[in-house]
């Protein structure tokens, strides 16, 4: 397949044109919508806000598109909430039959997840082309349930391997039309995945005890000083505020930090049928830098900066994307496998769960 | 009528194809046609369109033709007047997305509008649900939190028998006035966490521990608490709580499904703060129901006006003022209603 014009075609990185002033009043529109709704609209909030992502991002002049409709959504989503409504009424009555009713869902789980991974796929388009995932029920359950077994049974140590394995189980299984993608992923890029994790989750805890430390003295000895003793009641209460508070920080980075993070080894050791490459230069430093700054101003304004932090977090991860392509991009042609889908797209298409490549 | 004709600028794709050539759709008197960019001036193809994608912000639309080919183009304009001269249906909603400051406020009134028709029907919706539940179900639920209560917290009482039995006599008093047509159990309990205290689960069991019972100079001030108690069971308020809470943190989870886990933490605070606000209602409530219940026993509010009062000091500043996440109103505003309530 490789011709020699390969060695022409100059690596094209991916561009995003989005701005954070037009993203918050799409996101507002959705909030406002979506309550007076009572949640319906939900569903065409999903949609416009993946197309205004997918959509200003660019590769090679093209955008992505997200394609899934959101009656398509909507049908899912009540499915998803009449389940997790059964298994709570079925727990609040009787107390232990939620736990029943779980483990009679359990075993249709990878078969959800499954659809799911292929609804993600077949819904994200480039340059007229779908992406398609093949993935099967065995294979997910191995990927989703054995995987993070082991990780769990080894105190984390082999958690990068559960991440490799999972990641290439994604990716082995995608392909772009009739192009099928295929993964070799050394283990050591995902060990400095979890090394770099390891680290923020201690710094960022020791700094939050800090900061807790500092205020509950200023609480105590700097109010003191000054004649204005505040109640025991009120301390301790403060107190344990901030130590919650300062304990579930860190929780709101790290999982991000490796969710998106593994990305670039993964990237790195993807390739695409036809010798095209992909590369990611995201280094984990500016990764957490820009997580650190996004949960801060999102707390500082109330929640009211998500759309920016939104925006920044999509911009760093996706202009460090790379396509090495081996050829010209516009040779690529899609499956026709859109009959048999469409029957069991009635009730299978679950959105709502969120994972992923 | 002439016809309006416009051209639009884009690119074709053939169905399933990634490679793409620039086009023009053009609608003029002879309908809509498409010609190829630079190659030949005659007579364009004749076209259909079929599904176009909505709106959104400076995304490229993707119209679908009738034959399976797609035509993309930035041009949102010249798409919406297309749609408009052959008299299909477009969405608005990009209108709304687009900020200005009237917007920002039709969305600031929208919202307070919304907040307030919420805080009516989010009670009302669950307690009409509360309403359906049988009360066998409800008396089950607190005899399991019961149960579990009792394995965690919870030890063998350390009060007298005669006490225990005084106690269980002046609270058939109350019972016999209240609407109940059951005897909800009573345990006193040894809790050494809760301090001075009484709590009523579901539909039932109600907690009284063995330090409000030392903090009450009399049989009588303990009933003004059983009989506060008593009037929760009576009223549904546990399960009524729940099936609130529960309605608020559904809708928080969905308006915030998109904007990640923080912002869905900021959505279960405010179902939170909703629910404590009903809490206090309850409380209000329980207290007035308590106060009837007391006079029609012929014990009269005072050794409840007594009892609060203790409790208030023992709890000290904490219950001096209400706070947002309070789950019962100010001690000192509590004490006062009892006292609007007393006959002079």
């Amino acid at each position: 397949m490789g011709r020699e014009r390969s060695d022409f075609e100059p690596p094209k990185r991916l561009e995003f044109k989005g701005d954070a002033r037009t993203y918050f009043g799409i996101w507002l529109t959705n909030i406002v919508f979506t309550l007076l709704t009572l949640g319906i609209y939900s569903a065409w909030a999903t949609v416009r806000t993946r197309r205004y992502f997918y959509g200003n991002t660019y590769l090679d002049g093209y955008a992505f598109d997200y394609t899934a409709k959101p009656t398509t959504i909507l049908k899912g989503r009540a499915i998803a909430f009449a389940i997790l409504l059964s298994v709570a009424i079925a727990d609040y009555f009787v107390s232990g039959l939620g736990n029943l009713v779980w483990l009679a869902i359990l075993p249709f789980i990878p078969w959800l997840l499954c659809r799911s991974l292929r609804f993600r796929a077949r819904v994200t388009m480039w340059r007229n082309v779908r992406f398609h995932w093949r993935g099967s029920y065995g294979g997910v359950f191995v990927m989703y349930f054995l995987w993070p077994l082991v990780a769990i049974v080894s105190l984390g140590f082999l958690a990068p391997f559960a991440w490799r394995a999972t990641r290439r189980y994604i990716g082995e299984n995608l392909s772009f039309g009739r192009a099928g993608f295929s993964t070799d992923l050394p283990v050591g890029p995902f060990y400095n995945v979890w090394v770099a994790a390891g680290f923020s989750y201690l710094g960022l805890f020791v700094i939050s005890l800090c900061v807790f430390l500092a205020i509950s003295l200023l609480l105590t000895v700097g109010f003191d000083i000054r004649h204005i003793s505040l109640d025991e009641n009120v301390r301790i209460h403060a107190g344990a505020t901030l130590i919650i508070v300062g304990s579930l920080f860190p929780l709101f980075i790290v999982p991000l930090l490796i969710k998106i993070g593994i990305r670039r080894p993964l990237l790195n050791g993807l390739s695409l049928q036809g010798g095209h490459r992909f590369s990611s230069n995201l280094s984990l430093g500016s990764l957490f830098g820009v997580l650190v700054i996004n949960t801060l101003a999102i707390i500082v304004t109330l929640g009211f900066a998500y759309p920016w932090a939104a925006m920044r977090l999509w911009r760093i991860q996706a202009e460090a994307i790379s396509v090495i392509p081996a050829g010209p991009l516009d040779s690529f042609i899609d499956q026709e496998t859109m009959r048999g889908d469409v029957v069991s797209s009635e009730f299978a298409e679950l959105e709502g769960f969120e994972f992923g490549l | 009528m002439t016809a309006e004709s416009l051209e639009i600028a884009g690119d074709l794709f053939e169905p399933g194809r990634a490679a793409s050539r620039p086009a023009r759709l053009l609608y003029d008197r002879r309908g809509l046609t498409l010609r190829p960019v630079g190659q030949w001036s005659g007579h364009g193809e004749t076209v259909k369109l079929s599904e176009v994608s909505d709106r959104v912000a400076g995304v490229p639309r993707r119209a679908a033709l009738a034959d399976g080919r797609s035509f993309v183009t930035p041009d949102d304009e010249g798409i919406d007047r297309l749609m408009r001269v052959l008299g299909r249906r477009s969405s608005k909603l990009h209108i709304w997305e687009r900020l200005t400051v009237k917007r920002l406020a039709i969305f600031a009134v929208l919202l307070v509008v919304a907040g307030f028709a919420l805080r009516a029907a989010v009670p009302f919706a669950a307690d009409y649900a509360a309403n359906s539940v049988p009360e066998s179900w409800e008396r089950h639920i607190g005899e399991t939190a019961y149960t579990q209560l009792n394995r965690i917290y919870l030890e063998e009482s350390n009060l007298p028998t005669e006490k225990q039995a005084e106690i269980n006599a002046i609270y058939d008093r109350l019972l016999a006035e209240s609407e109940l047509n059951y005897r909800p159990d009573l345990h006193m309990v040894a809790a050494s966490g809760i301090g001075p205290n009484a709590l009523a689960l579901p539909g039932g069991p109600i907690l009284v521990t063995d330090s409000l019972v030392r903090l009450a100079d009399s049989n009588e001030e303990l009933a003004g608490v059983l009989a506060h108690e008593l009037a929760h069971v009576e009223a549904r308020h546990g399960l009524r709580k729940v099936l609130r809470y529960g309605g608020w943190v559904m809708l928080a989870n969905v308006v915030f499904a998109d904007s990640g886990s923080l912002i869905g933490e900021v959505g279960s605070l405010a179902a939170l703060t909703a629910t404590q606000a009903y809490s206090r209602d309850f409380e209000a409530e329980a207290d007035l129901r308590g106060a009837q219940l007391m006079q029609a026993s012929g014990i009269g509010i005072e050794p409840f006006i007594a009892i609060m009062t203790k409790l208030g000091r023992h709890c000290g500043d904490a219950c001096e003022t209400t706070g947002l996440w309070d789950s019962h109103p100010a001690m000192p505003d509590r004490i006062d209603s009892l006292r609007e309530l007393q006959p002079q």
